[in-house]
Formats: structure tokens, sequence, C-alpha cells
């Protein structure tokens, strides 16, 4: 039997805004299995990128129960949300999000300094090394192209061998060959640790290359199987 | 429709007050303390002008040392006036009497008036009262007014009689308002008024007594003053006169309130230029936000110079609001606060609305303003369209094109020598300005330092493996790092804080230990020849004496040198403000080495021969040969300069800038100085048994004036400490517009941690680290250059030994680190409080 990662019990995320109160997610209700990648594709403003805000314990749901890799997070407060990103999470944002101030190995290291882990050093730099970014150790993200950027945050994503991996929209700002090269060494990582990948996309053919797709639209899911995702896909184009 | 400057900069104005209200308040405040400090001065000046003949005690004053005019020179003053009144003052003692025992006795200075004083204002008395009768002769005795403070320093009250000299007075009134107090009113003695008529029998004012007369004319008109000047001048040629009028009534008062607000000018203008990192703070980040829609400007055809002009125009436009803000309160401030602060100083304060200090204010720093605001701005229009439209990308470079640098080194060039140039004391000015500048400089470069060092201590394991150290020392030496900023900020105000208490310090450890312990207890003034054994044995007679040493003295006035006006020579020298005591001897004195010339034999009876101090000569420009005349009781003595002496005036031992030979001097009256060394315990003693046996003779009290001038001196701390403390409050208003903008920096870092996993806590910690390091490295460094500046001032500038003071540095190490901790701290609260999600996801 198929073990479950993240699962999502009617789920509701609503704002209030000037004009209203705004449904960003309605009703969610799925199931994310464990050593899977799923693609979470979907117009924009669907509810994607919330959705996996909400795995990561990074937004609080309005409404509803979600649970991650057998904690329920809704039940934990905020400093054992950070705990248990800290432990079980790796996240890969669109605009790669690495700290200005540092270098591309400071930023790799973050995470193994906050568990306390030994031999930080040398495993960040195995981690640069390992998406191919050996010659930019000391290089700060300023000094670094899109592509490099993406692979410094995928190193840092991965360095702790999380459960789970998030990434919204890893190849977005990129162009094709560095997006193809991250997207390939988020796959590698993925299998190397054995973790769950769950990816926000537009791309179809990244999209095609995961296990399971959801499709999002208005904030409900309207289809999690390839076949319907396909056809979405080409109906929105 | 052609573009120019004028409109986009309209257009920019738009919603711009936001954006600069950092540039506003720190060129305000600036603004308000130049106007403050400027109004002050001009208040006293005003009052100065205002009320010349009360100070002055009349429109022209003829003075004259040990002596009363004569007939023929009285007769010559009273035909050039329509009222002449004769005013003595001189040191003397009050004695309190029981029998015919004194019990206690205070220095005081004594005014001797006539019927006529005082010529303008109003000498009011307490209980109320005209003066009629007060001051006397009724039951025996002649009635003085006194300050209040010598009824407090005896223990006595009113209508309690004191003897001063050989007369008994009754107090009859204190004095409330002394028109013509001028400087007088700081003076540490009491000062008792008292009749002429009855100084008479007093034996004070006996030949070779020292003790000043002036002769207070009322004109019949103004117009007349030049001319009469003239006459005087020459009716009383080598008679040892000196001239005053209203055109300059209080010269001291004025010298002193004109190097006091320059000195605060400086502070404001270092406040100033710390507000000027504030400029260039504001307009830094204004211009970011305008990256693209210079890049559009360039790329549709606007010229560098078009640009340049719009920019300059809206930062220009809100540093004047932030200016005239600033200076019109500071101006309204003293009107309204003036009156009250200033309700204890006896100073003649004039408050009103003055134009110049506005002005004053407002050209600074509008100078300010356009250094601070061209270099960046410069920076940015150096930048190509592709990097201004890469909104990421840093400017290339920390310096501007040529061009820029040559504006904004002119302008500085232009505003440092017109502030030297009108300043009372350019040396101290342009002293004071480059170090402005050159902290600035200093701490730009420390800042760096300080950047290079964090960037190699993160390397370090120890701080490496834990995170908050790893993001406190990264944001430091990083990209965005507001290390150097806030440094500028706070680093001049801490260094002037530094220097001031450095200098406080030593002064008064120099007054309080080395001065008080190696000076006598007191100085002895008015012995006559015949009471000279008889004081010694006196004395010594009482115990724990340990030294007395005694020197006749005379003074007089230095006219003229090599037969020309002395002034001509010598310009504003201090040995020719006054009278200068001068002494004669057979021999060298002990603690004076002769070092250039020769000595005079001990039974040398030819012209006058002088040895004159040699620091002194120096700097009047005098040689071995050269002949000096000297006014004494109105008489000119003229003698060669034989010998130059080593003399250290802060040594608290008898000193003359002047000694003669003996027989040259020693048929004119004079008197004796001596010193006497005492245990504390036994000065009472020696005080009471000497007002016994010689009224005649004044003491001055060293210890007690040294205590005096100790606590002057902390009043001049506090002040000059609360005028840079407008630095350090510039500075924080930077500091605040510092983290206003790197505030989007910490909300991003804190962001990225949480979702790496880092607790509030572990942030926190890392924010509170990272204030720290920098608030105690501009402490630290502030210590060092104040250290430095304070260093050069004691040791070069007052010829001290310069000490350390380590309080004052840990206090100025805390304040950096509390200053800094506390805003940091402030502007943490939103970064700890954002949901990540909100803050990455809009990157996105």
């Amino acid at each position: 039997m198929t073990k479950i990662a993240v699962e999502l019990k009617h789920v509701y995320l609503t704002f209030n805004s000037k004009i209203g109160t705004v449904e960003v997610l309605k009703d969610i209700n799925l199931q994310i299995p464990q050593n899977k990648s799923t693609a979470l594709i979907g117009p924009s403003g669907s509810g994607k990128s919330s959705l996996l805000m909400l795995i990561g314990g990074l937004q609080r749901a309005t409404k509803g129960e979600i649970q991650a890799l057998g904690q329920n997070l809704e039940q934990l407060d905020e400093n054992e949300l950070t705990k248990f990103r800290g432990e079980n999470l790796g996240v890969v944002f669109q605009a790669f999000h690495l700290i200005p101030t540092m270098t591309a190995l400071e930023n790799v290291s973050i995470p193994l300094d906050i568990s306390g882990a030994k031999e930080v050093g040398s495993r960040a730099k195995a981690a640069l090394i390992s998406v191919n970014l050996g010659h930019r150790l000391h290089h700060y993200p300023s000094q670094l192209s899109g592509g490099e950027q993406q692979r410094v945050a995928l190193a840092r994503a991965v360095i702790t061998q999380p459960s789970l991996i998030l990434a919204d929209e890893p190849t977005g700002n990129l162009d094709q060959e560095a997006g193809n090269t991250v997207m390939q060494m988020l796959f590698d990582q993925k299998e190397v640790h054995g973790s769950t990948l769950i990816v926000v996309t537009h791309s179809l053919e990244l999209a095609e290359l995961c296990d399971q797709t959801i499709v999002l639209r208005d904030g409900s899911i309207i289809s999690a199987n390839r076949g319907e995702f396909t056809g979405f896909m080409k109906k929105e184009k | 429709m052609k573009l120019n400057f004028f409109k986009i900069a309209r257009r920019e104005l738009r919603g711009g007050l936001k954006d600069f209200q950092v540039l506003i308040l720190c060129v305000a405040l600036g603004a308000f303390a130049i106007s403050t400090i400027g109004s002050i001065k001009r208040s006293i000046e005003a009052g100065l002008e205002h009320q010349s003949s009360e100070i002055l005690g009349g429109d022209a004053v003829v003075r004259l040392t040990y002596r009363f005019a004569t007939d023929e020179e009285l007769n010559f003053l009273k035909s050039n006036s329509i009222a002449l009144s004769e005013v003595t003052d001189f040191r003397s003692m009050a004695a309190v009497l029981k029998g015919d025992e004194v019990t206690d006795s205070t220095l005081i200075q004594v005014k001797g008036i006539d019927q006529y004083y005082p010529l303008y204002g109003k000498l009011k008395i307490l209980p109320a009262q005209t003066r009629g009768n007060v001051l006397s002769k009724t039951d025996g005795s002649y009635g003085a007014i006194v300050a209040r403070s010598l009824l407090d320093r005896l223990d006595i009250a009113l209508y309690d009689h004191i003897r001063v000299g050989n007369s008994l007075f009754q107090i009859r009134g204190i004095i409330d308002t002394e028109p013509d107090a001028g400087s007088n009113a700081f003076s540490y003695a009491p000062r008792v008024i008292v009749l002429n008529a009855a100084l008479k029998y007093s034996g004070l004012l006996a030949p070779g007594s020292m003790f000043e007369t002036e002769y207070r004319m009322k004109l019949k008109s103004l117009k007349n003053l030049e001319r009469i000047r003239e006459e005087v001048s020459i009716a009383f040629d080598n008679r040892g006169l000196r001239w005053r009028d209203i055109t300059n009534p209080s010269p001291s008062l004025e010298r002193f309130v004109s190097r006091l607000t320059s000195f605060l000018l400086v502070m404001a203008l270092a406040g100033l230029a710390v507000g000027g990192v504030g400029v260039a703070l504001t307009v830094t980040s204004y211009l970011e936000k305008k990256r693209s829609a210079i890049a559009i400007l360039k790329t549709s055809g606007a010229t560098e110079f078009l640009i340049f002009f719009t920019y300059l125009s809206v930062t220009s436009f809100f540093a004047l609001i932030g200016l005239i803000l600033g200076s019109i309160i500071g101006s309204f401030t003293i009107i309204l606060v003036g009156p009250v602060a200033f309700s204890n100083i006896p100073l003649p304060v004039r408050f009103d609305f003055y134009l110049e200090p506005i002005l004053q204010s407002l050209y600074y720093g509008f100078c300010i303003s356009l250094i601070f605001a061209i270099w960046p701005l410069g920076r940015m229009l150096g930048a190509n369209v592709a990097t201004l439209l890469s909104q990421a990308t840093e400017l290339p470079k920390f310096y501007p094109s040529l061009k820029y640098q040559i504006l904004v080194i002119t302008i500085t060039l232009f505003m440092v020598s017109n502030f030297v140039i009108l300043s009372p004391q350019p040396s101290l000015s342009s002293w004071a300005f480059g170090g402005i500048i050159i902290s600035l400089i200093m701490f730009a470069t420390v800042a760096q330092l300080l950047r290079f060092l964090a960037r190699l201590l993160v390397k370090l394991k120890f701080i490496s493996k834990k995170v908050q150290f790893k993001m406190a020392f990264s944001s430091i030496s990083g990209p965005n790092s507001e290390t150097t900023l806030t440094m500028l900020a706070i680093g001049l105000g801490l260094s002037a804080l530094s220097t001031i208490g450095q200098i406080d310090y030593n002064l008064r450890s120099n007054i309080n230990n080395e001065l008080s312990q190696r000076s006598p207890a007191f100085f002895f003034i008015d012995i006559q020849k015949t009471q000279l054994d008889e004081f010694v044995v006196n004395a010594l007679n009482i115990n724990t004496v340990s030294e007395t040493s005694t020197a006749p003295m005379l003074r007089g006035i230095i006219s003229k040198i090599n037969g020309l006006p002395a002034s001509e020579v010598a310009g504003d020298h201090w040995a020719l403000s006054g009278d200068r005591g001068v002494s004669y001897a057979q021999q060298p004195p002990k603690h004076n080495s002769v070092i250039e010339g020769s000595w005079w034999s001990e039974d040398y009876a030819g012209e006058p021969l002088i040895s004159f101090a040699k620091t002194e000569a120096d700097e009047i420009g005098l040689r071995i040969g050269d002949k000096i005349t000297l006014n004494v009781l109105g008489r000119d003595f003229t003698g060669t300069i034989s010998n130059f002496r080593e003399v250290n005036f802060a040594s608290m031992q008898i000193n003359f800038l002047m000694i003669f030979d003996t027989h040259s001097l020693k048929s004119i009256p004079h008197s004796y100085i001596a010193t006497v060394y005492l245990n504390e315990d036994y000065e009472s003693k020696l005080l009471r048994t000497t007002a016994n046996k010689f009224p005649n003779v004044t003491a001055i009290p060293i210890r007690q004036l040294l205590t005096r001038v100790s606590e002057n001196l902390e009043t001049l701390a506090i002040i000059t400490r609360w005028s840079s403390s407008i630095t350090i409050l510039t500075g924080i208003i930077v500091l605040i517009g510092v983290a206003i903008n790197t505030e989007k920096y910490r909300i991003y870092e804190a962001s990225i941690l949480k979702t790496l996993g880092a607790t509030n806590t572990v942030i926190l910690q890392s924010f509170t680290l990272r204030s720290a390091i920098i608030g105690i490295g501009a402490g630290f460094f502030a210590i060092i250059f104040g250290g430095i500046a304070s260093w050069g001032i004691v040791e070069f500038v007052m010829n001290g030994t310069f000490r350390f003071d380590l309080l004052s540095s840990i206090i100025i190490i805390l304040m950096g680190l509390t200053i800094n901790l506390i805003i940091g701290l402030l502007f943490s609260r939103k970064p700890l409080r954002m949901e990540a999600a909100s803050i990455l996801r809009k990157g996105d």
C-alpha cells in the first residue's frame, strides 16, 4: 500500500481585503503519495502556490486539516512549525530567495547550521559541487546568473536530505536550457534522497515528468490525473 | 513640447514627501541648531549693544592703574563731559569680627563709587530702597551693599558689620542689579560696593596697593566720541591710561561669547554633516526608486544636465522645506525659551527675531544638502541605461564621475573657507572642520575595515557553526550592509562626545590632582614692605607651613616696543591686554632658568634691564636687545631685554612676564606678593591671623579658585555636550532612516530563514548581534578618534600630559551599543511578525 506524505482535508484559505473576502482555496481535499513527484498546475491565480505554502506550513489555512509527514500542521505553534520545516522540508522558489549578504557556500550551509549538524562546510561544498557549482563557492548571489542562483537554492533545499521537497515554479525565471538543468537536478536529488517532490509549474514538459498531476482552477481542484490535466492545459492554451 | 527640468521636477514632486521625511528631519535639526546658537549669539550682542553705556558705566571710560587722576587730568576729563564719575575697583578681604578678633574672612571685589554713580542704568538694592544715604556714614560706620553670596560665605546677615582694610562697614543692602557688572558677574569674589570717600581711611588705596580707577564720562554728544578719544590719547600720552567706549563696552565678555558660540556653531555643523549622511541616504533610496524613470528619460534623449537639475531641484526643494522649518523654529524657540533659560545668567540679552542666524543656517544647510545630494545623484547618472533598468544590479562605482567630484569639493571648500573667514577663531574653525571631514572619511574607511574583519571572522569555525553569528557577521560584511551608514550616522557624534569627555577629564584631573597638590594654599597680595618680615614670621608660625616665598610686585602696561606702540608690534597678544605684574630681582628666580642672554650682576645700577619670559617673547617676536616701555603709575620706564627665562605660568608659583633689575624699580612705590604652602586643615587659622595682623593684605584662596575653575569647566563641558547631542540626535534620525531603508532586507532574510527552519529567537539573536557589533564598533572607533583628537589638544594646545579616561570611553561604547541596539530591535519587530509566504511569494 502506498504511504501518504501529505493529506489535506476540507482546506480553505481566505483573505479579507478592501473589496471583500477573497477565497483563494476552497474545500481542498487531496493526498500526495510518499517518495513520488506531484505537479500542481493551473492558471495564474488558481491558488497553486498558496496550496504549496500551506503544505510547507509557510502559511496557515483558514479552515481544514493539513497532515504532512504524519504531523497535523494546524496543531503546531510557530516554533514547532519552524522546527518541522527545518527537519523535513526543502523549498525552492521561482525567485531563488538566496540571502544576498551570504556567499553561495554560506547560503547552502544555513539549514545545516540551524539543525546543528556537523561537517557543515564540507557537506555544503559537496552539495554545491553536486549541482556543478564547485567553482562558485564564494560568490555572492548578485555575482551569479539566474540558473546558478537556482542551483544554489536547490543545493540548499536538499542539503538536509528532506523528506519533502517543495518547488514553486523553479524554472519560471530561467531560460529553457537552465530550466532543464535545474529540473533534472531536482529530480536527481529527489531520487538520491528518496524525497517526496511537489512542484508548482506552468511547464507541461515538467508536469509530464511527475508521477501525479493536480490541476487547480479558481481555488478548487478540478482534476488529479494525467489525462484530464493534458486536456485542461490544451484547453487553457 | 521641449522638456525642461522645472516641468519634470514639478511632476516628480508629487507624492515625494514620504520619500524625503528623513532628509527633511535631518536638515531641519541641523538648521535648528545653527539658528538657535546664532540667535543666542545675536541676542547677547544686541543686549551688549543696547546696554553698552550701562555695561561700560558711561559713554567713554578712562582707566588708570594704581593711581587716581591728577587735578590736571580731572579738569581735562570734566571739560569734555557733561558728567564724570570716579569708580575704584580692587580685590580685598572682608573680615567678620568678634570683638577685635577676626573669626572669618573672604576675598571680595570692592567697588568704590561717588555720588554720580551710576551714570547709566540703575543700581537696584534689596530690600528695595533708593541709594540715598545707604552708603554714607551713620552711627560711626559707612554702609556697604554686597552680593548675596558674601552673606552666605561669611554666614552673616543684613546690618551686620564687615571689616575691609582698616575700616568697618555695615551691610545695608544686597545687590539686586549692578548695571555695570559686565564680566565681573562671573567672578569668584563677591562684589562689595562702598563710597570712595569711605575707602580713604581703609589703607587699601595706599601707594603701591593694587587698585584701578575708572573715570566714566557722559558725553554731550556721541558724535564727539572719536575726537575726544584722540584728544585724551594725546593729553594722557605716556601716562598709562586705557580707553574704552560704547563701541566696544566689554571686549572680554564679547570675546568669550563669540568664542563659545563659534565653537558651538562648529558642533552644530558637525550635526549638520551627520544630517548630510541622512541626505545622501534619502537621495540614494529615492533615486533607486527612480531608476527606470531615469533610464527612460535617458533613452528619450534627455541630457545628463537636464536629469541632474531635475532631481537636484526635487532634493533641494525638500531640503529647503526642512531648512526653513528648522531655522525658524530655532529662532522662535530662543525667543520663547531664552528669557527663562537665561534668567539666572547675568548677561544683557535681548531676545528677538534676528534674520542673520536664519540666513546663516539656510546657507550652511543648503551647502551641506548639495554636497551630500550631488554625490549619489552623480553616481546614478553615471550608470548606463541597461544597469538602471536592471533593478537588482548594484551601481558599479562608489564614486561619481570627476565633474561631480569637482563640484562637491568646490562647494565644500567654498563653504568651509567662508565659515573660517567669518569665524572669530579661524584656526579653531579650520581645525574643527578638518576634524569633521577627516572623521567622516575615517568612519567610512573603518566601516570597510569592520566589514573586512567580519568577513574574516565568519570563516572561523566557532562563529560559522552558529547560525546567529553567521547571519550577523555576513550581513555586516555582505552587500547592502548598513555598516557604513551606521558608522557615519553615530560615529561623528560619539567622537565629539568622546573628545569632550577626554578633554574635560584631563583638564579637571589636572586641576584637581596636579595643580591643587602642587599649588600654594594662598597667594597674598598688597603686603607692604614694612610688613613683609613680620608676615613671613607669622606664616611660618602656623603648623604645617612648609614653604613661603615672596617677591616685590608692581603692575604696569606695556606701552611701547622698540619705540613703536606695543599693539602695532604684538597685535592682540595677551601680554598687552591690561596691566601686567612685574617684579625686580638681583638673581633669577629659583624655578626660572635663563635660557638665552645673561642675567645682570647683583650690584648692577645702569640703564634698566629686563628679563622676559621666553615663550611669550617668541610669540611677540622679541629679541635680546629689544626695548620695552612699561608704564607704571603713569610713568614710562624703558628697559632693554638682556635675557629670556623659561617660565611655566601653569606651575602655580610666583611668576612674572618681566623682571627688571633691582636698581630700576626699587624706588617706585610697590607692594609684595607671597605664596604660602600649608595643610588644608590650617588654612582658616592662617587666614584669621593674617586678617587680624594685616588688614590691608588680600588673600587669594587657590583651592577655592581651582574648585571654581573646575566648576566652570564642568559647565562648559555640559554646554558642549548638549550641543553635541544635536549630532547624536541627527545620527539617530539617520539611523532610523537606515533602518527603514534596510527593513525590507531584514524582512526578506527573516522570511528565508523561517523557511529554512530558523526560529524567531534565532533570527532575533542574529539581528541583535548585528546591531550590537556595529554599535560597539562605532563606539570603539569614536573612542580612538576622540582619543587622538583630545590627545593632540591636551598635549600640543594645552601643553598638558594626556591621560586616557576609561570611564567616559566605556560610556561612549555603551551609548553606541544602546542607540544601535534599540533602533535595530525596534525595526526587527516587523521581520519577525511577517508571514514568510507573503514575502517570498511577492518575489515570484
